[in-house]
């Protein structure tokens, strides 16, 4: 779900900066309120989680592999908002120093991924979970059903950022000059895969975190 | 032995962290062009190419900017094999697969130059129409041939960064494109405790693997994934704490002070405004050619 450069125009992730922005600044301003000074080394090391969540490899079906993003989770775990900043410098750490995920991109990944992933995730919870107990069964049926809408709208968003490329960003005489792929292929891709596959992959992940933490760490949850 | 793959595909995504993070260093402390420029100029320079390289249009203004940056890693005295590969090998391969089936009229209708399939008529259904005759088209070669070269160009200079310069150093200049001092000192102390769980994964994976002579079901192999997350995120909320300490006791107090002092050089100054008019040159020669 990394765009890298090059897969988008000026427009597009000038936009997509733009529209990160505003949430970045709201996160600092609200962390500086609630965190005070223990705020630097808990985002770090919120941050840091968010990067290694995405190495633990899950077995699937039939032997095949697959990570889970945690968005969701971290959002549950640390609150949404040090979840947007923690899930954003991991995404940064990885399009600078791994080159996974484009600079260009910055922006419209950590809207897709660390806004738009981690706030419809942490709502969808909250609702869903409503003042059930800590240790109930719907916690962690709530953080499945967030971590999987969460995950599909993030590749939704994604998906029309990259369908609109043709439309959008073009020469003059109409080539692509981006990601060539319309709405019509990069949208009903993009879906279906996560839709049927990473989707699931993500409400495992998460929903086996917040069991093993309503069985041996329920304060964690609270 | 399918069963556990996992443990072997975490262990070696690990593992690639840890390596790239020792190839970089060992790069960046060589004596080259880019690795004498000030950070800030650096950062500053590399940004307006990748931007620069968004602009362009033309499949020849893109090569000349992969050519130079062919050229830079040549003066930089970084293996041009070894740079070569780390940038195709991943995104711009992977985005000429991708870009494949941009290639016929079937995406990108246009002019025919070779008809592959003639069928007995064309389909359509709703938005998607496949013509009677499915041919590469001009119109989506010239556009894939922008595209992975866009792609190429652009994470070739991404890469060229990474290589030449320690990663401390890359957050510290960050201060120089407006980034918060928070916010950079958040990308610092994570990139620190990232190997710090790095290796803790590395031991747990390991020690896991040492002790497995049958693999569990794949719901219990889920079952322990999750736990080890857990054990990770409540190693993190501990590690928090004794690290906030840690530098309460070293006298933090919610204000954060830096210690970089960075100097530009004539080299710099000559370094940007070449960019600088090299990329304006360009960008005018390409605008010329469109209107």
């Amino acid at each position: 779900m990394h765009i890298p450069d090059g897969y988008l125009g000026p427009l597009t992730y000038g936009t997509m900066y733009a529209a990160a922005l505003p949430f970045w600044a709201a996160a600092s301003w609200k962390l500086n309120r609630t965190l005070k000074a223990k705020q630097a080394p808990f985002l770090a090391i919120g941050a840091a989680f968010s990067f290694v969540i995405m190495m633990f490899n899950i077995p699937i079906i039939g032997g095949t592999t697959g990570h889970a993003t945690g968005a969701t989770l971290i959002a549950i775990l640390i609150g949404p908002w040090a979840a947007l900043i923690a899930v954003s410098v991991a995404l940064i750490i990885q399009a600078i120093l791994f080159g996974d995920g484009g600079i260009t991109a910055i922006g419209a990944n950590c809207f897709n991924m660390a806004v738009a992933g981690v706030f419809v995730g942490y709502a969808m919870y909250r609702m869903i979970a409503g003042d059930a107990a800590v240790t109930s069964r719907r916690r962690w049926i709530a953080a499945a059903v967030a971590a999987y809408v969460s995950l599909n709208v993030s590749a939704l968003i994604t998906a029309v950022q990259l369908g609109l490329q043709p439309i959008l960003e073009r020469a003059p005489d109409g080539q692509p000059l981006y990601s060539p792929f319309p709405l019509s292929i990069a949208v009903p891709t993009m879906a279906l895969e996560h839709l049927l596959l990473f989707g699931f992959v993500e409400a495992a992940v998460t929903a086996l975190v917040i069991k093993y933490f309503q069985k041996n760490d329920p304060e964690m949850l609270s | 032995m399918s069963r556990t793959k996992f443990l072997d595909k975490t262990l070696l995504a690990v593992a690639q962290v840890a390596e790239r993070s020792f190839f970089s260093e060992e790069h960046a402390r060589m004596k080259g062009l880019l690795q004498l420029l000030d950070v800030r100029i650096k950062l500053l320079t590399f940004l307006f190419l990748l931007v620069l390289i968004s602009f362009l249009h033309e499949p020849r203004s893109l090569w000349m900017l992969y050519g130079l940056s062919l050229m830079l890693a040549m003066l930089s005295r970084v293996p041009l094999l070894s740079f070569v590969t780390r940038v195709w090998l991943f995104v711009p391969l992977f985005s000429a697969a991708v870009v494949l089936p941009a290639l016929l009229n079937i995406i990108t209708p246009g002019e025919p130059l070779w008809v592959l399939v003639s069928l007995q008529r064309s389909y359509s259904w709703g938005p998607y129409t496949i013509p009677q005759e499915i041919a590469v088209t001009r119109q989506g070669l010239w556009g894939s041939i922008v595209f992975v070269s866009r792609v190429a160009a652009s994470v070739s200079f991404a890469v060229l960064l990474t290589m030449t310069t320690r990663w401390s150093d890359i957050f510290a200049g960050l201060r120089a494109l407006m980034v918060p001092r928070i916010f950079v000192m958040t990308l610092n102390m994570t990139n620190r405790y990232l190997f710090v769980f790095l290796r803790l994964i590395q031991d747990m994976y390991r020690a896991r693997k040492s002790r497995t002579i049958h693999a569990l079901s794949s719901a219990g192999e889920r079952g322990w994934v999750a736990s080890r997350i857990g054990v990770i995120f409540r190693k993190s909320i501990e590690m928090s704490n004794d690290i906030y300490l840690a530098m309460l006791s070293r006298g933090y107090h919610g204000e954060i002070i830096s210690f970089e002092r960075f100097r530009t050089r004539l080299v710099d100054h000559l370094w940007l405004a070449t960019i600088i008019a090299f990329g304006a040159v360009l960008l005018a020669f390409e605008r010329g050619r469109f209107n």
